[in-house]
């Protein structure tokens, strides 16, 4: 019997949805170290965006469902959601990379990924938003101008940890209500049908890795460690 | 053992010698589907006899006749042609026991028949979707390494997706 190579394997795994990478950790160390791995969820978040594959549309904020983006027929009801669902209204800044960043009335936020159901408490970001960018080009960071707030021009951000070299599968775009005074109206919905009811869809892009960046166990370095950096990104 | 071509005359012929000997008579444009062949030719020319030492005849065989197939679909109508590509590719992979799916993988990837490697990783993909770990764990072969207990803690740290 032969066995598969390595490279083979990884290939395979990228190619699973993060439900089956879940179970798929607890197959052995070796497998849960990859799946784990920075590279593997960069690998798996291209794969997913090239292939068009792992797709899902989040409706409803307060009771969220998620809808498989391929065939709109599987409607699943969302649970263990972030503690910020707790019969609070629920806004969803915007989303980027499978990831959503929640508020609510308190002003608590999170980052959520739908897709592993995880999350990550998001106070501390707001704190830094206006300051840096995260470049993805030079995967860089550089001071940040907002758009004037007269503008209507829709801005969006994008999110990165500070000092990461993997800050990409933390990145998320949002429409600080400080700069455009509402919420995301339109988040890259594209192949739904007619009289779709955008205005509670986010759509979850290419999923992020099973840890989507929130392994907590993981702090970066430098003493700005754990502050999150922005790029604004135009749209439309 | 050595397969005709019994279409044109008119393009080129190549033999394609596995590691056990076994020989392959193919058409160029059939061969050439494979990058590491289309490598070979563009680089040596004029040469017709190519051996292949690191693949064994069986699964040169069938690396070759999904060629064809492929080849032959694609000459053919315009139309349509993806969708028999799609289900002669399903009937394709649907009976491969696991020893040759791997061999047959292993062979694709030597040859660079990149749409025939991503035809066959799929189909290890599905070995694995919506499957129990242990089911999972017999498919491969593998055995756990965790220690007592941390097993259980990945599982309930994930639960739903356990279910």
């Amino acid at each position: 019997m032969a066995d598969l190579l390595w490279e083979t394997t990884v290939d395979v795994l990228s190619r699973l949805s993060a439900k089956d990478l879940l179970r798929c950790r607890s197959v052995c160390k070796a497998w849960r170290s990859l799946i784990d791995g920075p590279d593997f969820i960069k690998m798996h978040l291209n794969h997913s965006i090239e292939t068009n594959s792992h797709m899902g549309v989040v409706i409803s904020c307060s009771d969220p469902y998620w809808v498989d983006s391929d065939t709109l027929e599987s409607t699943v009801r969302l649970e263990a959601l972030p503690p910020i669902y707790g019969g609070e209204r629920i806004e969803v800044l915007g989303s980027c990379n499978g990831l959503l960043a929640l508020t609510n009335r308190n002003g608590d936020m999170v980052l959520w990924n739908p897709s592993t159901r995880r999350s990550r408490s998001a106070f501390d970001i707001l704190t830094e938003v206006s300051v840096f960018a995260f470049d993805f080009v030079t995967e860089d960071y550089r001071e940040l101008s907002f758009p004037d707030q007269q503008n209507n021009e829709k801005s969006y951000i994008k999110l990165g940890e500070y000092g990461v070299k993997e800050s990409w599968t933390k990145l998320f775009s949002v429409v600080p209500s400080n700069v455009t005074g509402k919420r995301v109206e339109n988040v890259m919905i594209s192949g739904m049908p007619d009289g779709f009811d955008h205005s509670s869809t986010f759509c979850v892009g290419g999923l992020v890795g099973v840890d989507g960046g929130f392994n907590t166990g993981k702090k970066p370095a430098g003493e700005n460690g754990n502050k999150i950096k922005m790029e604004k990104q135009s749209c439309n | 053992m050595s397969s005709s071509s019994t279409t044109t005359t008119t393009t080129r012929l190549l033999m394609l010698k596995a590691s056990d000997g076994v020989t392959f008579e193919v058409e160029e444009a059939v061969a050439t589907k494979l990058g590491a062949i289309n490598n070979m030719v563009e680089e040596e020319g004029s040469e017709d006899l190519i051996c292949l030492p690191n693949v064994n005849g069986k699964f040169l065989g069938m690396v070759l006749e999904w060629c064809k197939k492929h080849a032959n679909n694609n000459t053919n109508s315009d139309k349509g042609n993806d969708e028999v590509n799609k289900w002669w590719d399903k009937e394709f992979v649907m009976d491969l026991d696991q020893n040759t799916l791997y061999h047959l993988l292993m062979a694709a990837d030597y040859l660079s028949g990149t749409e025939l490697v991503d035809l066959l990783t799929e189909k290890v993909a599905s070995m694995i979707r919506g499957k129990k770990v242990e089911e999972i764990r017999e498919t491969f072969k593998i055995k756990s390494d965790f220690l007592p207990g941390q097993e259980e803690e990945i599982r309930k740290k994930n639960s739903w997706a356990f279910e």
